[in-house]
């Protein structure tokens, strides 16, 4: 019964993230595009939580469809002519983009579904069920299980415990802590870097910028 | 159920990919870009999730920060380049591109490797790279101007 509605939620959704991307690249005006792309994460965002990702969708939600999407809004209002432009009423290179992105998610699909069809336990790196959480049993047996419905039909290898948020901040700040130090000083290096840039052109090129 | 998503994460990246191709706006242009790291980020939480390994969620964390470092610096750049011409438009900073080519040259070859396909795999009729030490902006008009824009800018 939780696996149909689930199922059926996953279904519903993944329809509407691809609705929803696909307004993203049909609207001409930049405002409804940035919108739907808004859209598009918040749906995607339902289908972390189906994945047993609520915290990545959490942060997700606020970051990207909040935050990033304020911000991009605002340069969006601050640097948008009131009607539209010329570049923004045709579409540049329009039919070798879309025969160029449809070979590529069609050869991705294909790949994905050929996956399901051979078994393809092998063509994948096979993980063991749980190396990380607790202690980890090696399980060379378990690496021989070829699909993916196999690993729905038993419960075993996939308890919902180990995906939770409290196994996400364990396994972060311990086999991944240099990661996520990474990240944080990228982050750190990558705001330095945005100050930088719109310091000098305030300082340095308010004359020209007022002539032009 | 996992191959779903992953067929969603890839129409993600197909439809990010056809945005960044067909833009011209710089903003949506970096949107895209966008589109296609949450096309990323959904693959590889479905396959954390198959396989039950938390590496791909701790991944897609370290793809949100990449995101949010991206953002900030593609907005500041983007708000300087709008300083700079007034113009959304990326066809404006057009003359930033290689140039031994004249604009005559270049459509003629792009014409030609459009029309021919894939019969021309003869790689000397490709562009070349301006060589070391010699100025790349070569344009005789257009470009005077601009590079003194650029030098009086900077």
């Amino acid at each position: 019964m939780l696996d149909a509605i689930e199922t059926i939620l996953t279904v519903i959704f993944s329809c509407l993230t691809l609705l929803t991307g696909v307004g993203f690249v049909i609207f001409r005006q930049p405002v409804y595009a940035a919108l739907s792309f808004t859209a598009t994460v918040l749906m995607a965002t339902v289908l972390y939580i189906l994945q047993e990702a609520a915290y990545l969708a959490a942060a997700t939600m606020v970051i990207y469809a909040c935050a990033t999407i304020i911000i991009f809004l605002f340069v969006l209002m601050f640097a948008q002519h009131s009607n539209l432009q010329s570049y923004e009423l045709k579409y540049s290179n329009l039919g070798p983009a879309v025969v160029a992105s449809t070979a590529l998610v069609m050869l991705l699909t294909y790949a994905i579904m050929t996956r399901e069809n051979t078994q393809s336990g092998i063509a994948f790196l096979p993980m063991p069920p749980q190396p990380l959480a607790t202690s980890g049993q090696p399980s060379a047996g378990d690496t021989a299980q070829p699909t993916e419905t196999a690993a729905n039909a038993e419960p075993a290898p996939l308890p919902g415990p180990d995906m939770s948020v409290a196994a996400l901040g364990r396994v972060t700040y311990t086999r991944y802590l240099w990661t996520i130090e990474l990240a944080g000083t990228l982050l750190l290096v990558a705001a330095c870097g945005a100050i930088m840039i719109a310091q000098r052109e305030t300082s340095g090129s308010k004359s020209t910028g007022v002539s032009s | 159920m996992t191959n779903l998503l992953l067929a969603v994460g890839a129409a993600m990246f197909g439809i990010g990919m056809l945005g960044f191709l067909t833009r011209r706006n710089l903003i949506l242009m970096f949107l895209s870009l966008e589109m296609m790291l949450a096309g990323v980020s959904l693959n590889f939480i479905a396959f954390g999730h198959l396989y039950g390994d938390l590496g791909g969620q701790v991944f897609v964390l370290l793809i949100l920060t990449v995101a949010a470092c991206e953002a900030a610096l593609a907005l500041s750049l983007i708000v300087a380049l709008y300083r700079s011409r007034g113009s959304l438009d990326i066809n404006v900073w057009q003359s930033l591109r290689e140039s031994t080519l004249s604009d005559e040259e270049r459509s003629e070859l792009m014409a030609g490797q459009l029309s021919d396909g894939e019969e021309s795999t003869s790689y000397g009729d490709l562009p070349k790279l301006t060589p070391a030490g010699r100025d790349p902006m070569q344009f005789p008009a257009a470009m005077e101007t601009s590079s003194r824009d650029l030098i009086h800018k900077a």
